[in-house]
């Protein structure tokens, strides 16, 4: 391991080494996938009636597309409570 | 004005409710949590795939973590910004959901002012939140590195971030239908953009506000060259909204 934030060069040469050092980035970026998906999840099975599409349209939106699907389904799917 | 703050309450709980601020702010908080990481490690990415050797690439600075976060929340941040707060007045009218609180004493102007407010202030802390995570992460990659005008240059993008929404009232009372609220904001942002091409009109577009703070940032500028940007966003934004609720008074419902 040579990790020195800051100082740019040679500080990875191999992949471990950088996933490691991304690891700060990649687990808050996997978390809020993860709010989104199971929030706008959450929403879809709750509801029966959408502004267009259907429950399995939805399901598969949101579970597939990250960050996007979730925001999709709250501008465009979401009907009224 | 009748009605205005149990009617703003009443509002901010539902974009509370409808999950409106939590994508958002979860949105722009993932482009600042990338931004960073894009800026920091793309040189080793690249040197890792291998065409390292092809570009000459220098060392990344503070400043490119902010230029990463500029280049991705002016787009899609801007994008996500007018998808979820573009349809909060439209969305009603098409509905006929606002009848009933017009009818009970609620002032037309009062209603508008109010959701206009709440999608202000859904922009103002999303990008607050998004701005603080990516200065926090700036710092840990960049230990000791300053960056000038960080906070002026967040000021002008938020206005331009303002300045859309301002059309967005104005933009319900004109143009029928759920999503006639982006009709002007977005008509208004093409034509923003191909006027880019004219450095006669240049300093004067709003759009401005959302790049040209970088080169304040990296000393290239003086901040007064935002100003006539500055200036035409916030008497836009000022003349629309109240433009909008004069013709929404007028207008049938």
């Amino acid at each position: 391991m040579k990790l020195e934030f800051g100082n740019v060069v040679g500080v990875s040469d191999n992949v471990l080494d950088l996933i490691f050092a991304m690891l700060p980035f990649l687990i808050p970026i996997v978390l809020i996938q993860l709010v989104l998906m199971i929030v706008a999840l959450v929403s879809v099975l709750r509801h029966d009636s959408f502004k267009m599409g259907n429950k399995v349209v939805w399901v598969l939106v949101v579970v597939l597309i990250n960050i996007i699907g979730p925001i999709l389904y709250f501008v465009l799917g979401r009907g009224d409570d | 004005m009748n009605g205005f703050l149990p009617f703003l309450k009443k509002e901010i709980t539902q974009t509370l409710r409808t999950y409106k601020l939590l994508i958002l702010v979860l949105v722009l908080v993932s482009f600042a949590v990338m931004s960073p990481a894009l800026a920091r490690f793309t040189p080793e990415i690249l040197q890792l795939s291998g065409i390292e050797g092809m570009i000459a690439l220098p060392a990344p600075v503070a400043l490119d973590s902010w230029i990463q976060f500029y280049s991705t929340t002016s787009q899609m941040g801007i994008l996500a910004l007018m998808l979820i707060y573009g349809g909060i007045l439209s969305g009603e009218k098409s509905k006929g959901t606002l009848v009933l609180p017009l009818t009970h004493g609620l002032s037309r102007s009062a209603a508008l002012l109010a959701k206009y407010l709440v999608s202000v202030g859904g922009w103002t802390v999303s990008l607050a939140l998004a701005a603080l995570v990516n200065h926090l992460y700036t710092l840990y990659l960049f230990p000791g590195e300053e960056v000038a005008f960080v906070l002026g240059g967040l000021a002008s993008f938020w206005l331009c971030g303002v300045f859309l929404l301002s059309l967005v009232p104005l933009s319900s009372v004109l143009v029928k239908g759920s999503f006639g609220g982006l009709a002007l904001p977005g008509g208004v942002l093409f034509t923003l953009l191909v006027l880019m091409i004219f450095p006669d009109l240049f300093s004067f577009n709003p759009l401005l506000l959302a790049s040209s703070p970088l080169q304040v940032m990296a000393g290239v500028d003086e901040w007064t060259i935002l100003l006539p940007a500055l200036i035409t966003s916030a008497v836009t934004s000022a003349v629309a909204v109240a433009a909008a609720m004069v013709l929404f008074r007028r207008s049938s419902l």
